[in-house]
Order: structure tokens, then C-alpha cells, then sequence
């Protein structure tokens, strides 16, 4: 036997009112008196009235819910094919802008919000933001989206950026008496040496292990001030890197001085260093070349690694800030902390440049190492033990970039190296999303540079 | 069909997200150093990753906010003595120690950042005012460019709840007229009650007073 089931059909709908402000929901029927009674009972499928009324001091603004299509009318018409819920909007009459929020203007007599394109409400007016667009801040300075406050524009350009900068050691290479920055980035594809051919900046260890560490970038300085003895000026470095990403920056000349570096001047950041190829050149124009990437190295070991030079020259006497050199020391104590536990690698010791010193080894140049110059006073060579300027002084090695870097057989040492894998210990390996290295690491014949219209 | 979408993607989103990352705002400031004096050269917000902040030095950088606290602290050193590369001829050979020099710092950019601090030791040598470039006072108004964004301790309108201390003038798009006249109504309410229990109280024990005099 089949057995017959009735569905169920509710045979009520119920109709629930909200309201925003001050104001009542009514039903033509009296069923509904929202101010009161917010939800009323109906038969499915029965039409409703309702009404919004305002109270004194208000207006009716919209609906919304159920009687959306009725928009801004105060009067909407619904069909209870189900339970339902409507909602009225109201908001105060104003006389003048006084009477609404800050944020608000009096506008047919309600309170509307002040829209801005481009700035804040207040005082009832729009404020517009020191900028909107790059229009608004001159030629120099563009606008920051987020703070609509006019920044600098950064000056320099791409050379090789392996990632972002906040993860990466950004090196700015500045071209003093470069204006061409083709010129300048085939000669930095030298310097820089992603393959490690000419005796560059990735030829030796730890950097040519860690090449995605660093990213780099360069700005052209054909104007870069010197002083009259013919050195650079310091502190015209900044006129160019000041609006850059930086962390170490290399002054690049094309004039004569005797190369020099400043040690960094926060954690591994605000090196800087003044390499001049002319200097680079000294013993001959073919030394230019070849030994301008060596000339980076050991001044790059000063202003990121804070390595002290491992030479002496007659009377300079120690320096003060000896100590955060890793590759010095004044006495067998501090030598034997900075670099004790790697004696016997590779050559590590301890040598002086002054006979019968306890612990240390003496160690006297067999042949002068810049002939140029000849010996100091006292009989000595820059190239005898001793470091930072000091025959008594303890470095770690007999020679090495930090000594000479007219020599291309020799490398940092095994105590240099240490000092600076730490130092790039604090930066990412990973993250190539950014790889501009295509722009640089081809060397030699063939290779691609991008044009550049400066 | 997949491939348009998904490279179509690639173009939109990589750049923007990239974008994003590749620097942050920083004030990039320029000091000149004379024989132990500092004083501002220069100073600008750029897009450029800031320091991250070292404890050695022998000078140290505080950026302080409206409130006088610390937002950013690092240890820093002036150079005065290059290292220099062996010497071109004998009489190049001499020792260099600057007594003027000039150095850079790119510290982190704070909305809320009243001044630059720099100290010797507990020594400050100079104060920068770093107000030019604030969006944020921190003087509990929301006014002026602050917004919740860059200013929530001033700008708490705009959460979408009726805070303590803010009422449909000062932020309409958290509060409305009757919510604020409702919480007014109930504190009113409220009073009215405590106000009538300590009058009931007080009328109980006048007439309990009344009432033992008058059996006596």
C-alpha cells in the first residue's frame, strides 16, 4: 500500500524591521510599528506597505534588504513569499555644515560625507595631500603613495640587483669623470666579474661563493670634486648616493691618487671606498687592467670587512680603531682571539716585523715590494711582517690582498675570509626574482650589456 | 586559454608584489663633522632599505616619537682615518687624520618620528626635527593627513565601532546620533537609578529615625 504524504508548507511569514538613526518602520496594516514592535506576522504570499518615517530633526535616507529597489522612496511595497527583513536609513536635517562631523558637509539639508579624491576630509572641506601624483613634487622628487609626501628620486641605476635590497648588500659604484653610463657599466663588468676572468671582484673567495648576496648599482659623477693636492673630496660622495640604495659605496676615478678606504660605519653598512684606476696603472698601463679588480678587492676588504692593511710604512704609528680589525692586532694576546684557532691553515701566524718577539715569527721581505719606493729609513719594506701601518703590529699571513694586491696569485687568507663570510652570513642567498644578472655576467667577447640612454 | 590567464597574472601580480618589497621608506640624513661637532646637512626621505641597526659604535642615532619614546636605535662610528693603499712615492707616505669630515646615515622612516637623536656616549651632540615629514602627531586628534593607517593611535574612527571618546561629530563613520544619544540615555538611566536607591535609602532611615522618636 502507497501512503500519501501532505508537504509542509509554513503558512506564515514573518517581516522584521532595522533601522540606522532615528526614525520608525511602519506597515499600512498597523502590524508592524518598528520603534516598538520590530517584527510582524503575515500570511505567505500577502503584500506589505511600509513606510519609513523619520523623527523631528531627521531625515529618511534609503533602504536596504528587502526594500533595496526602493531606493531613497520612503514607501516600499513587498511581497511575503517568505520571512523577510527590511532596512531604513535615516540621518539628521542639517542647517549648515556645523551641525555635521568634521568629515561631513550639510548637503539638502543631510549630513554627507566630503569626498576626496586626492586628500582628507576636515573642517568640512577636502585637505589636499602635499601630492597626489609625480607632477606635484618638480623634477627631482616623486610621490609616496602611502604618506602622499614628495621623496627624492634615487639617482642611481641598476648595475646587477640579485634581490631586495633590505636582504641584499647593495654596493653603488659611483663613476667620478664618467658620463657615459655605457662607458661606465662595460668597465664595472670588469670590476665586478661575475666569471671571474679578470681578476675582479667575484674571482676571489668568499665572494665569488656568495654572488647573490650583493646587489649593485651605479650613478655617474663626471663632476666629482677634488681638492688641489689632487685627492677627491670626501664627502662629495654624497651628492650622488645620497637618494640611492647603499650599504658600501665605491668611488670609481679616473684620476691618480693613491687609493683609500674608510671602514664601515654601522654593523657592515657605510663603508666607502676610493679606488682610482690611474693608481691601479702605477707600474704601467697594462697593470690597469689587470689589477684594477685587485685594487677593489683590497679596498673593498677595508670599507665592508673593516680589514686593516697588512703592510707598514715608516713612521705612522698604530691607529685607534685597531681593534675591530680582525687581521691586526697589537699584541700576541689579541692575535691569539682574533685568529688562534686557524695557525697552520694555510700559513696563518703570527708575524711581526720585529726580530725575537715571544710567540710571534719574524718576517723580512727577500725582495722590496714596491721597488718604486724603496726601502723605509730604517730598513724595512712595506711588505715586511707587521700590519696597519706598524712593524711591531701581529698580522696573520706573510702576504696576502690586504697586502698586496699588485700580486695576483695571492688570495685574502683563510683569516680574511673568515672575517668577511661573516660579515655576509647577515644577508639572504636565496630570492633571485629580481636577477639583472644577466646585465653583467657575461665577460669577454660576446658580451651582452643593455643599452642605456644616458 | 590557461596559459593568457596565468601569464596575465604573472605580469600583474609579480611586479606589484615586488614592487612592494624592493625598498621601504627611509630618511636619508647627511651630517658634517668638525672637530667633534655635528651638524645637518642635509636630510630627505628616499625609497631605500635603512640600517638594521648595530649596537657597537662609538656615537649612537635614536629616533624618538611624539610620546618620547624610542621607535629606532643604532650604534654608529665617524671615520677620521682612510686606510690608504700603498704609497705612490716617499713623499706620499704619511699619515692623514681628518678633523672635518662629513657622513650618512639612512635610518628607518616612522610616521610618528619627532626627532633625530645623536649621542656621544650619554652626550647628545644634535637634534634633528624630523616633524616636516611626520603624518602622525600622536596627540589623540585625528586631524591633519592621519589616518588609521598611518596614524592609528590618533585615528581610531574608521574601525567601525563607537570607541570611548569619539561621538558622531568626531567620527560619523563609527558612531551615529542615536547610538551616541542610546549610550547618553543609558548612563542617564543609570544615574537615575543610583540616584534614586541612595534617595530611598535616605528617606528609609529619616523616617526609621521618625518613627523610634515617635515610640518613644
Amino acid at each position: 500500500m502507497q501512503r500519501k504524504f501532505r508537504t509542509y508548507e509554513s503558512a506564515v511569514a514573518y517581516l522584521t524591521g532595522e533601522k540606522k538613526g532615528s526614525g520608525k518602520i511602519l506597515t499600512e496594516d498597523g502590524k508592524m510599528d518598528c520603534g516598538e514592535e520590530c517584527t510582524g506576522e503575515y500570511d505567505v504570499n500577502s503584500d506589505v506597505i511600509i513606510t519609513a518615517v523619520p523623527e523631528n530633526g531627521w531625515l529618511f535616507l534609503k533602504w536596504s534588504g528587502a526594500c533595496e529597489d526602493a531606493g531613497i522612496e520612503d514607501t516600499c511595497k513587498i511581497t511575503m513569499d517568505k520571512s523577510k527583513t527590511v532596512m531604513a536609513e535615516f540621518a539628521p536635517v542639517c542647517k549648515d555644515d556645523s551641525e555635521c562631523s568634521s568629515d561631513q558637509r550639510c548637503e539638502n539639508s543631510r549630513c554627507a560625507r566630503v569626498e576626496c579624491e586626492c586628500g582628507y576630509a576636515q573642517e568640512h572641506q577636502c585637505q589636499k595631500y602635499e601630492c597626489c601624483e609625480k607632477s606635484d613634487c618638480g623634477s627631482e622628487k616623486t610621490c609616496d603613495a602611502s604618506t602622499h609626501m614628495c621623496i627624492s628620486e634615487s639617482d642611481c641605476r641598476e648595475f646587477s640587483i640579485k634581490g631586495d635590497p633590505k636582504e641584499k648588500h647593495d654596493v653603488v659604484f659611483v663613476g667620478d669623470g664618467f658620463d657615459d653610463y655605457k662607458v661606465f657599466r662595460q668597465l664595472l663588468a670588469y670590476l665586478v666579474d661575475y666569471d671571474g676572468k679578470y681578476n675582479g671582484f667575484f674571482s676571489v673567495t668568499p665572494f665569488k661563493e656568495n654572488k647573490d648576496k650583493f646587489n649593485f648599482w651605479m650613478v655617474l659623477a663626471p663632476d666629482y670634486q677634488y681638492y688641489e693636492d689632487g685627492e677627491p673630496v670626501n664627502e662629495d660622495i654624497e651628492r650622488f648616493v645620497k637618494t640611492c640604495e647603499r650599504d658600501t659605496v665605491v668611488v670609481v676615478s679616473r684620476n691618480t691618487y693613491r687609493a683609500y678606504a674608510f671602514f664601515p660605519t654601522s654593523g657592515n653598512t657605510g663603508g666607502r671606498a676610493y679606488v682610482s684606476l690611474g693608481f691601479a696603472g702605477i707600474r704601467g698601463s697594462d697593470y690597469a687592467s689587470e689589477f684594477s679588480g685587485r685594487l677593489l678587492l683590497h679596498e673593498f676588504g677595508h670599507a665592508f670587512g673593516a680589514l686593516a692593511d697588512e703592510y707598514v710604512e715608516y713612521g705612522k704609528g698604530t691607529r685607534k680603531d685597531l681593534y675591530l680589525s680582525p687581521n691586526c692586532a697589537e699584541n700576541l694576546e689579541s692575535a691569539n682571539e682574533k685568529w688562534g684557532d686557524l695557525v697552520g691553515v694555510d700559513g696563518v701566524d703570527f708575524y711581526t716585523g720585529i726580530p725575537d718577539v715571544e710567540g710571534t715569527k719574524y718576517f723580512k721581505n727577500p725582495y722590496m715590494s714596491v721597488p718604486e719606493i724603496g726601502l723605509f729609513p730604517d730598513g724595512s719594506d712595506m711588505g715586511d711582517g707587521g700590519c696597519s701601518y706598524d712593524l711591531k703590529n701581529i698580522r696573520p699571513t706573510t702576504s696576502s690582498l690586504m697586502k698586496n694586491q699588485f700580486e695576483a696569485s695571492y688570495d685574502y687568507g683563510a683569516v680574511n675570509e673568515r672575517a668577511l663570510a661573516n660579515r655576509l652570513a647577515d644577508y639572504e642567498l636565496e630570492n633571485n626574482e629580481h636577477d639583472t644578472n644577466q646585465i653583467a655576467s657575461q665577460g669577454g667577447r660576446g658580451r651582452r650589456f643593455v643599452e642605456d640612454a644616458g | 586559454m590557461k596559459w593568457i590567464l596565468f601569464l596575465a597574472m604573472v605580469i600583474v601580480f609579480i611586479p606589484a608584489v615586488f614592487g612592494d618589497s624592493l625598498s621601504s621608506l627611509s630618511y636619508s640624513v647627511l651630517i658634517d663633522y668638525n672637530d667633534g661637532a655635528l651638524s645637518l646637512k642635509d636630510i630627505l626621505l628616499v625609497k631605500a632599505s635603512s640600517v638594521q641597526g648595530s649596537k657597537e659604535g662609538e656615537y649612537t642615532a635614536r629616533i624618538i616619537s611624539f610620546k618620547e619614546e624610542t621607535l629606532f636605535e643604532t650604534g654608529f662610528n665617524i671615520n677620521l682615518e682612510p686606510f690608504y693603499s700603498m704609497p705612490l712615492s716617499k713623499e706620499t707616505a704619511e699619515r692623514k687624520e681628518l678633523t672635518k669630515t662629513s657622513f650618512d646615515l639612512l635610518l628607518p622612516y616612522y610616521a610618528n618620528a619627532k626627532s633625530l637623536r645623536l649621542f656621544k656616549g650619554d652626550n647628545m651632540l644634535l637634534e634633528i626635527d624630523l616633524k616636516q615629514f611626520s603624518s602622525c602627531n600622536e596627540n589623540k586628534i585625528c586631524g591633519g593627513s592621519e589616518s588609521v593607517e598611518s596614524c592609528p593611535s590618533d585615528c581610531t574612527c574608521g574601525n567601525n565601532v563607537c570607541d570611548s571618546g569619539e561621538d558622531y561629530l568626531k567620527c560619523s563613520s563609527d558612531c551615529d546620533m542615536s547610538e551616541k544619544a542610546g549610550k547618553e540615555n543609558k548612563e542617564f538611566s543609570g544615574l537615575i537609578i543610583v540616584a534614586g536607591v541612595l534617595a530611598a535609602i535616605v528617606i528609609a532611615w529619616y523616617f526609621f529615625g521618625v518613627m523610634r522618636k515617635t515610640k518613644k
